[in-house]
């Protein structure tokens, strides 16, 4: 749609605009997840919306629009390491996770090459 | 009053009186003629030109060389790469399950039951954060490899 809208289409898609100039196609993304890994999920949505209106949609299109949310602002996954670490945290306070001195919090750095230790000690998997 | 008597020699030109000035031209001498220089300028241009054609042609053949072997190396190497990271996220999944047994409600893979995305198939690789990479280690060190271009 562009700035301004013509009657709607016999086929229900967006329209090209009636004003267009060099710079139309160049902006369009603006505002949009065009050429992310998004891209995908917000074209799903967007169809769902446009299939199903706003007042269906919210109901239709619910998980379309979570996997969107999900993708754009991963909050899921962020909530998920904060209550893995605050569970850590929680154990080691209790002290299930050993008695001493220096019991480490953590469980070990990953170590991220191909050739390093953690290759080397995983062969046989 | 009494002049003094000083011998005085006056400067007077030399019996026979001065040189003539020399005003001729005196031509820078010449050890070849401008037809020569041309011609070896066209030689060593030409003798040039051909040595730099060899050499071209030796440094694109270096230059093909090393591209062959980037692409050659390249694959392998992105597979370790590959392999490397999931071998980690196979062990922080492992370790998530070792860590939230005891947490009711809790699947590993999900928030809670909650699938990370619904409409993806069950199988469909997605990247995970660098969170969540890096959630069972200190966060020292999350901090440390997102900012160890700083170091450099």
């Amino acid at each position: 749609m562009g700035i301004i809208n013509t009657k709607p289409s016999e086929t229900g898609t967006l329209e090209t605009p009636v004003l267009r100039n060099p710079l139309t196609d160049a902006f369009a993304t603006i505002g949009f997840h065009e050429g992310t890994e998004c891209e995908d999920m917000e074209m799903n949505m967007l169809d769902c919306y446009e299939a199903m209106g706003p007042v269906k949609g919210r109901e239709y299109c619910k998980l379309y629009f979570q996997d969107f949310m999900e993708c754009s602002r991963k909050w899921k996954q962020l909530h998920r390491v904060g209550d893995m670490r605050r569970e850590r945290r929680k154990q080691w306070l209790k002290g299930l996770m050993g008695q001493g001195p220096r019991v480490p919090l953590s469980a070990g750095c990953p170590q991220h090459d191909g050739v390093g230790t953690e290759a080397l000690n995983d062969t046989n998997k | 009053m009494a002049t003094p008597t000083v011998n005085i020699r006056q400067d007077l030109p030399p019996p026979g009186g001065y040189q003539p000035i020399n005003y001729k031209r005196i031509p820078a001498k010449t050890y070849m003629s401008g037809r020569t220089m041309f011609l070896i300028y066209a030689f060593v241009q030409t003798s040039a030109c051909f040595i730099w054609l060899r050499g071209d042609r030796k440094l694109t053949q270096w230059k093909v060389e090393a591209r062959s072997g980037n692409m050659a190396t390249i694959p392998m190497l992105q597979a370790e790469k590959d392999r490397a990271y999931l071998k980690v996220i196979r062990k922080n999944r492992d370790l998530e399950t070792e860590l939230m047994k005891d947490v009711p409600g809790w699947e590993v893979g999900t928030y809670y039951g909650d699938k990370i995305y619904w409409t993806r198939p069950d199988n469909e690789w997605h990247d995970i954060t660098t969170n969540e990479y890096f959630v069972h280690a200190y966060k020292s060190d999350l901090n440390y490899h997102c900012n160890f271009f700083k170091y450099l």
